[in-house]
């Protein structure tokens, strides 16, 4: 055996506290190993060129490179040692970056630390055998999981790219939250009046499926074979018949919340979101409706024309297979009556959140446009906008910017002066102004300057009701003094959140979140659409609170990252996958019960006799069987018991 | 009709008709305090059967994988109640074949504790008698003789019951015990106050000081209903040895963590293992405490429900640790 290792500068990364040159020394002494380098950059072109050249010139069989993370760089170097005509798998990393250089000071103590990474790792290569990929086939149909702006973005691009698509909406309508703002900043376009005809494209490509209020209940498989259950929520309105012609929902006697106009009125027990909506379908909400509560009504059977009513409806389960899964859930209001309760708990029948505020100026929201107060419908002489409720408040455990607030307060700002004229007191406390895209600032400016928006530095402290009017309690710190305004109307600009279920989905999909329930990528620069889990992408506000462009950015680039990754016709998988001694095994089956991948099985080695055997391109190498085999029959390729063991030895040996 | 000629009549017609191969009893053993598994294989053979206070093997360990002699043969089986909790932790991870098990359920007054009774006298006993009161007479070889409750020296698991009747089986010898009501109780786990009580280093004394005395004989492990490696066991390899064959109380620590873990959420407590051990040591003591864990954090008791997973092998969302 002939043993390379090669010790990494990484500039002073590592060379800066590792003394390199003495460890890479050291190196020579080991069993083994027939040559030992320490390059400035080995994952540099010429730092490639020196590996590759040495494992010709000395005959090299295996190669340790002491560097970074293998997260980082693994990749890289197997194919460096592969173009040199090395196995790439007879390769191992020994993280001397992230696991010492760069947490600790002491020289002495890390070039010691470092020599005994290098020791593990060259103990550990020493039992690496050769592997070979797999190719699998891949199925080419994309799941889009979200309706919103994201998900219709990124399912046009992939039904346009010639992919099957699927948009799964969990509303009995696409739109997402996109449909419910009326105008849409810097350029005060109608939210509508550019959406709806994306909506109605997608309803109408013939690559694409639209699966609306329906919920993804089950994900299993891996990329380019996912295997998915979608749950077809009983809307008790059989879709092939509805036509949209909303008289069971001016016929139907009983009120409901509506969601899509955020409380702000009630709708019908049996209703349609909105008058665009598509598909344009009704459902029922059993919760409120007299037949399901109290067994009476059935009005809705008897006035639709197409008899299209069936209070028998179940819901369905339809499993269907994917290659790819883009995640666009998008993003749910801050509910700050919950926590604000300065500001009344949602008491004040005058203060509203800001998507409640979009929903009142938009021509086809309850109001039909006219902005007035809620406890008296008149219209407001004074408006106050609050920024920042439920974003960048640790106290309210959001500690981050939502990203979109200053903005949409500036419109709506812009918009109260357009709706009750020019001569209403409009005021903005803010505590930065965040304006950084195209034409932001600008706008600002005009809404500042042009519309003389009242901006106050400072946090409203308190809001409380007194003859009428909504007293508006703050500071303004730039004149470092207290400020009283007796407010019509106070709009609170409440912040994102991730959607609700955004975390049991990334569950289902084994893929990261954060602590507020945004699902991570799989690196925050290089890897922005990706997830950790291969063949799942992610698009819009489901990752980080974003506004339309960025959202609509990002679900292009996932659907490109999906069109590049189903261009090939087949996959290759990992080599480094689960493998059964069948010999040892006992045939206790909990490798069955616990893979997440289904791919061991029970294969009849004897008649009568049953083993289990994995299925080597369903096996995606997470090690799970291998850990919970009792009799340790199952080992995993490149990291078997033995080079473990080797490896534990070596790190014990003093 | 008692308990034993309920028995000794379900294996009489399931042999006669051929339904079983065998027919796994109890039966006498060599000294009046001890009985003994019987494997009855002729309807002539059935009187040997008997069912008495003493019965305390497990005997669902015969129907472990690679047991069964033929592999396909089909076997009759009694259970006490504790026992069918082992055979449905069986089933419920398929490790054995329903189809050609014929059960017989056994509700139990609980087992009386063989080596406390032995301890009573210094002589050697010569005669056990059970009256139908539950009382016990027992002769040693000077003639002595002495009456007991047979409540009074059952084994301690035994006083905490809460499955005496079977939760499994095809047919009943005779009609159920009263159980506790197990929707409205919690299991005792007062057994376990004096071990929770000791810091960590008191725990880790006794632990060491209760598995010095291990000769690594196996017998735990051989008897133990749902320890189904045999000798593929890990705790017999030597290549790689992950476990050292050294008798010292280290490695005899790690010798039964091994077991206990590989059990773990599996394991019904039958207490088997802590009866077989001839040294005596409580085996009894880290199964049962790792059931009381898992009782506490997942509401689990193994092997009491056919449909269930062992709670290791199930994934749920609901689960919530620490804080």
């Amino acid at each position: 055996m002939r043993i390379g290792v090669f010790v990494c500068h990484c500039g002073t990364n590592i060379a800066g506290t590792v003394d390199v040159a003495a460890v890479a020394e050291r190196a020579l002494t080991l069993k083994d190993v027939v040559h030992a380098d320490h390059p400035m950059y080995s994952c540099s072109e010429p730092g490639q060129a020196s590996i590759q050249a040495a494992i010709k010139e000395k005959k090299l069989d295996r190669v340790v490179v002491a560097a970074c993370s293998p997260h980082m760089h693994e990749v890289t170097f197997r194919r460096c040692v592969e173009g040199a005509g090395l196995n790439p798998y007879l390769f191992e990393m020994a993280n001397i970056r992230e696991h010492c250089s760069w947490i600790h000071d002491d020289k002495q103590a890390a070039t010691e630390k470092a020599w005994e990474i290098i020791r593990m790792a060259v103990a550990k290569v020493r039992q690496l055998e050769p592997l070979y990929s797999h190719e699998v086939e891949i199925n080419k149909d994309v799941l889009v999981i979200g309706g919103g702006v994201a998900g219709i973005q990124a399912a046009l691009d992939l039904a346009d790219a010639g992919l099957k698509v699927t948009i799964v909406e969990k509303e009995t309508t696409i739109g997402g939250v996109m449909a419910k703002l009326d105008k849409t900043f810097p350029t005060i376009d109608c939210s509508a009046c550019i959406l709806t005809p994306r909506m109605v494209d997608c309803a109408q490509h013939e690559n694409i499926e639209l699966m609306t209020y329906c919920e993804v209940e089950k994900v299993s498989g891996y990329v380019g074979n996912f295997t998915v259950d979608i749950r077809k929520k009983a809307a008790m309105v059989d879709w092939d018949k509805c036509i949209g012609c909303e008289i069971c929902v001016q016929k139907c006697p009983a009120k409901a919340p509506d969601k899509f106009n955020v409380g702000l009125e009630p709708t019908k027990a049996i209703y349609i979101p909105f008058p665009q909506a598509v598909p344009k379908r009704a459902a029922i909400q059993v919760d409120y409706c007299r037949w399901f509560q109290q067994g009476k009504c059935r009005v809705c059977e008897r006035v639709c024309p197409a008899g299209a009513v069936d209070y028998e409806q179940k819901d369905q389960i339809i499993q269907k297979r994917f290659g790819a899964i883009v995640v666009a859930t998008g993003l749910e209001v801050f509910p700050w009556e919950q926590y604000y309760h300065e500001y009344g708990s949602g008491k004040i029948k005058d203060v509203i959140s800001g998507l409640q505020y979009e929903r009142m100026l938009n021509a086809s929201g309850p109001y039909g446009g006219h902005v007035h107060r809620p406890s008296n419908g008149e219209e407001p002489k004074t408006v106050v906008f609050v920024q920042c409720v439920g974003s960048r408040d640790e106290s309210v455990g959001r500690p981050y910017c939502s990203s979109v607030c200053c903005m949409y307060t500036a419109k709506q700002a812009l918009l109260t002066k357009d709706h009750c004229g020019m001569d209403t007191e409009v005021y903005v406390f803010y505590i930065d102004i965040r304006a950084t895209g195209k034409g932001y600032e600008e706008f600002i400016k005009r809404v500042q300057t042009e519309f003389g928006v009242k901006y106050v530095r400072g946090r409203v402290s308190k809001l409380y009701e007194e003859n009428g009017k909504v007293i508006v309690r703050g500071i303004d710190t730039l004149l470092g003094e207290q400020v009283e305004i007796a407010a019509d109307l106070v709009v609170l600009a409440s912040g994102i959140m991730a959607a609700e279920g955004a975390k049991e989905l990334a569950q289902k999909l084994n893929i990261s979140y954060d602590e507020f329930g945004f699902l991570k990528e799989g690196h925050p620069k290089l890897r922005p659409v990706d997830t950790n889990t291969a063949g799942v992408f992610l698009a819009g506000a489901c990752q980080a609170p974003k506004d339309i462009p960025a959202t609509v950015a990002q679900a292009s680039a996932a659907a490109s990252k999906v069109v590049g990754l189903l261009a090939k016709d087949k996959l290759k998988t990992s080599p480094m996958i689960a493998v059964v001694d069948q010999k040892n095994c006992v045939s206790c089956w909990k490798c069955i019960e616990v893979c997440p991948f289904s791919a061991p099985e029970k294969q009849e080695v004897r008649p009568g006799e049953f083993k289990s055997h994995v299925i080597e391109t369903v096996c995606q190498g997470c090690g799970v069987c291998v850990a919970t085999c009792p009799v340790n029959c199952i080992s995993l390729k490149g990291f078997t018991t033995d080079a473990i063991l080797d490896q534990i030895e070596e790190a014990l040996l003093v | 009709m008692s308990r034993q000629d309920h028995i000794r009549e379900f294996a009489a017609q399931a042999l006669s008709e051929g339904r079983v191969d065998y027919f796994i009893g109890w039966k006498e053993g060599f000294n009046p305090s001890e009985v003994i598994p019987a494997f009855v294989k002729e309807v002539a053979q059935v009187d040997q059967l008997l069912w008495n206070p003493l019965c305390h093997h497990n005997l669902v360990t015969f129907l472990k994988r690679n047991m069964p002699d033929p592999p396909e043969a089909k076997i009759g089986v009694c259970v006490k109640g504790c026992d069918s909790r082992t055979l449905v932790a069986l089933l419920q991870e398929q490790l054995v074949d329903r189809e050609r098990l014929y059960v017989v359920g056994v509700p139990c007054d609980g087992i009386m504790d063989r080596r406390r009774l032995e301890k009573e006298f210094a002589e050697e006993i010569v005669d056990i008698a059970f009256s139908e009161k539950g009382q016990v007479v027992v002769t040693t070889r000077s003639g002595e003789k002495r009456e007991f409750d047979q409540q009074a020296v059952l084994l301690d698991m035994c006083t905490r019951c809460r499955y005496p009747n079977p939760l499994y089986a095809d047919d009943m010898a005779g009609p159920a015990v009263p159980e506790p009501d197990r929707e409205e109780s919690q299991p005792d786990w007062s057994d376990l106050a004096d071990y929770e009580a000791l810091s960590d280093d008191g725990k880790q004394e006794l632990l060491a000081r209760i598995y010095a005395t291990c000769v690594r004989c196996f017998a735990c492990i051989n008897v133990c209903p749902v320890c189904v490696c045999w000798d593929r066991c890990v705790n017999r390899s030597r290549q790689p040895e992950l476990v050292s064959q050294k008798v010292e109380t280290k490695s005899n620590l790690l010798f039964q963590m091994v077991h206990m873990f590989h059990v773990a959420g599996r394991c019904p407590s039958c207490g088997a293992c802590d009866r077989a051990c001839p040294v005596e040591i409580p085996l009894y003591l880290l199964h049962r405490k790792m059931n009381k864990e898992l009782y506490d954090m997942f509401g689990f008791e193994p092997g009491t429900k056919l449909d269930e997973k062992p709670v290791f092998q199930v994934f749920n969302l609901a689960d919530q640790f620490g804080d």
